[in-house]
């Protein structure tokens, strides 16, 4: 009896969309932790084994593409550092741009408000395309060899972030706190330093996350503007190891030497275990930030 | 400690615009739907209109008024957070129409609390001085000088969302007192709480308000709130000013019809358009009432007038006027008696509640009803006192 009492009582139809979302979203997941696991088995898989394409159990398990890492530790670990650098400087200034500029926007005694969100909102749907940008960003701003050619262009602001804040503030933080704030004498600053930013961990935490995702998965900026490997990211040179592979794997030169080269070098592995590395920290990151990203993005969205 | 002046003072809120996915037929009946509201201009609502008032410094005023009335939006201007349209705002003779409300020395309390839900009840209250950047070691004493005051000290290291309506209410008044404010604004602050918590709220505010000889300006639907805690009682109706005078003047001498309803509870009975014969009396209840010179000379010829008599001044008696008993109330210490006079008129007498008097009167039963003649509240027909 206690037993049957405990259990959650479900109208048929209920328990049909129940099963269907079951399947879907263990189809998803799938989907999601297939190419991670593939991914995490070609690290640890030799060369020879990746001739004939990915194996999820390969002939012949090897480390040395991590061999391959550690013997270029120096190099790696520089790249590591920056990035994570990056990262944090970067998803630092993200938010706290994005919130100073969602803040006035959600007062409602500031009276452009809505021609800078009109504004702001253009920018979502229009950008300068990819030339005009790196025409500014290298002749305007002089970006091109240093490191702020990773932290301006892309990830620093975008628009739907600050909708997204703002419809938060708007939506979760009432009104007549800032009211009250206000009469008590708080300063714009200090109402937004000590209760607005404050009250909103959930859209920060997640505006955040995707700003330092964003940062860290940024390959192209160092692509299109940095050329000194000294400045190189994870991402970049992670790139850069791959077009030098597919360098070696297209080129007309297929002389023995080279064959050889190729064969003795972890290639196809290097690859995947750099990878690897670029995603242990988003790994070990994330659980601890779950519950408030979760919260982030269910509330950001509510009214438009 | 400064005296208050509004000087004219009128606020309209512009109407609202539509947005969204409405034709363009829709967007002018939602429009004209607006502009049919009972107080509107080509800009928009009026919220305030032709407001005049001096509050003098240490006063307890209430602004009483129905919902929409304008009393929120008369605080909101005190307190600097709506700049008036038009008229003029003293503090101490001093123009304070564009001064912000960071820089006046005011303080409210919110009818939703408005507390900092990240912050313990220490650092609410303690807020507005942080903010002015006083000494920690300064900040302390007084924090909990006010927490024993509002009886809050055990509940200094918790979050609002751990604190009931009432501890929370009282959170709002000790962080608004903190500062020393020389006006408190209290916009509903009871509204939300229960009659028993509102009663003991009400006594600890008229005790603060002594104490503190603060300003107190306090906004209010509530009728009991306002003859109870008030020295002086502005009512408001569409954003204009009805009456503005002593708590016993509001009760006993309402300046129209609309303040005689509004005020006191069960509501004044009224005998409308009542005949005022050739020799000057009217006729209540049987029982005859001769007009005064002064009320002679404001009756205009052939209109009749509104009679208001309370039911507290009108007595069951062995002999009087007739009526037959619908239904009685028993609130608090009062009975209230709904009797039905003539054909279906309805009044409503109360009487002090004795033990013996619960089942005094039954449905259906006749009494006799006497009025105090000297008691009557007459109105012409514009609802203007006469």
């Amino acid at each position: 009896m206690a037993k049957a009492k405990n259990k959650i009582v479900m109208m048929k139809g209920e328990r049909t969309f129940h099963y269907i979302a079951l399947v879907v979203m263990i189809s998803l997941m799938i989907f999601c932790v297939v190419p991670l696991i593939l991914m995490c088995v070609v690290s640890f898989s030799s060369e020879n084994s990746l001739l004939h394409g990915y194996r999820f159990i390969p002939d012949e398990w090897s480390l040395d593409a991590y061999a391959f890492m550690w013997a270029k530790r120096a190099t790696i670990s520089r790249a590591y550092g920056l990035t994570i650098l990056v990262t944090v400087v970067g998803t630092t200034m993200s938010l706290l741009l994005t919130s100073l500029f969602a803040y006035p926007l959600s007062r409602k005694d500031f009276k452009p408000r809505n021609t800078i969100a009109f504004i702001l909102f253009f920018t979502m749907l229009f950008n300068g395309g990819m030339t005009a940008s790196y025409i500014v960003w290298s002749r305007l701003f002089h970006i091109k060899e240093t490191l702020w050619a990773y932290l301006l262009p892309g990830s620093l602001m975008s628009g739907m972030n600050v909708m997204l804040v703002r419809n938060y503030f708007n939506a979760n933080i009432p009104y007549s706190i800032v009211e009250a704030a206000r009469i008590d004498g708080a300063n714009d600053w200090t109402i937004y330093s000590k209760i607005m930013v404050p009250l909103s961990k959930p859209i920060m935490t997640t505006i955040g996350l995707f700003s330092a995702l964003g940062y860290w998965n940024n390959w192209s900026a160092g692509l299109y503007y940095i050329n000194n490997p000294k400045l190189y990211t994870i991402q970049v040179y992670l790139k850069k190891l791959m077009d030098s592979i597919q360098f070696l794997r297209t080129t007309d030169l297929q002389d023995e030497a080279i064959l050889l080269a190729q064969r003795s070098l972890p290639t196809e592995s290097a690859r995947m275990a750099v990878a690897i590395i670029a995603l242990i920290p988003i790994l070990l990151v994330y659980p601890f930030i779950q519950q408030e990203l979760i919260k982030g993005m269910v509330v950001g969205g509510v009214k438009g | 400690m400064p005296d208050i002046r509004l000087n004219d003072v009128a606020m309209i809120y512009p109407f609202q615009k539509v947005t969204g996915l409405f034709d363009r037929k829709q967007k002018q009946l939602i429009l004209e739907q607006q502009k049919a509201m009972p107080y509107t201009s080509n800009e928009g609502v009026i919220a305030l209109q032709h407001f005049s008032a001096e509050i003098k410094n240490g006063e307890f005023v209430v602004v009483l008024g129905p919902s929409g009335s304008g009393k929120s939006t008369l605080l909101r201007i005190i307190s600097g957070l709506e700049r008036p349209v038009v008229g003029d705002i003293y503090f101490d003779n001093k123009d304070y129409k564009f001064v912000p409300a960071q820089d006046r020395d005011t303080a409210m309390v919110f009818q939703n609390y408005a507390l900092y839900p990240n912050q313990t009840v220490y650092r609410n209250i303690a807020f507005p001085l942080e903010v002015k950047h006083v000494p920690r070691e300064e900040i302390e004493p007084q924090v909990r000088k006010m927490a024993r005051m509002l009886e809050l000290e055990d509940k200094l290291n918790r979050f609002p969302h751990e604190l009931s309506g009432g501890e929370k209410q009282r959170v709002a008044i000790a962080r608004s007192l903190i500062k020393d404010p020389s006006v408190l604004l209290l916009d509903e602050p009871f509204a939300n709480l229960d009659p028993l918590m509102r009663g003991k709220l009400r006594k600890q505010l008229k005790e603060l308000h002594q104490a503190f000889n603060t300003t107190f300006i306090y906004v209010t639907h509530d009728q009991y709130d306002a003859l109870s805690l008030a020295d002086r009682i502005i009512i408001l109706k569409d954003g204009i000013m009805q009456m503005d005078d002593t708590t016993a003047n509001v009760y006993n001498y309402p300046a129209n019809r609309f303040c005689a309803e509004f005020v006191g509870s069960p509501a004044m009975n009224f005998f409308e358009a009542v005949k005022v014969s050739r020799n000057n009396t009217i006729s209540i209840l049987g029982r005859e009432y001769h007009l005064t010179t002064g009320q002679q000379k404001k009756i205009r010829k052939n209109t009749g007038i509104d009679v208001g008599i309370r039911g507290v001044d009108i007595t069951i008696k062995d002999e009087g006027y007739p009526a037959v008993v619908s239904y009685t109330e028993i609130i608090e210490s009062d009975i209230i008696i709904h009797v039905t006079v003539d054909e279906g008129k309805e009044l409503t007498v109360v009487e002090k509640l004795n033990n013996a008097d619960e089942m005094k009167y039954l449905a259906g039963q006749e009494v006799h009803l006497v009025a105090d003649m000297d008691r009557l509240h007459l109105f012409d027909s514009d609802g203007d006192r006469i």
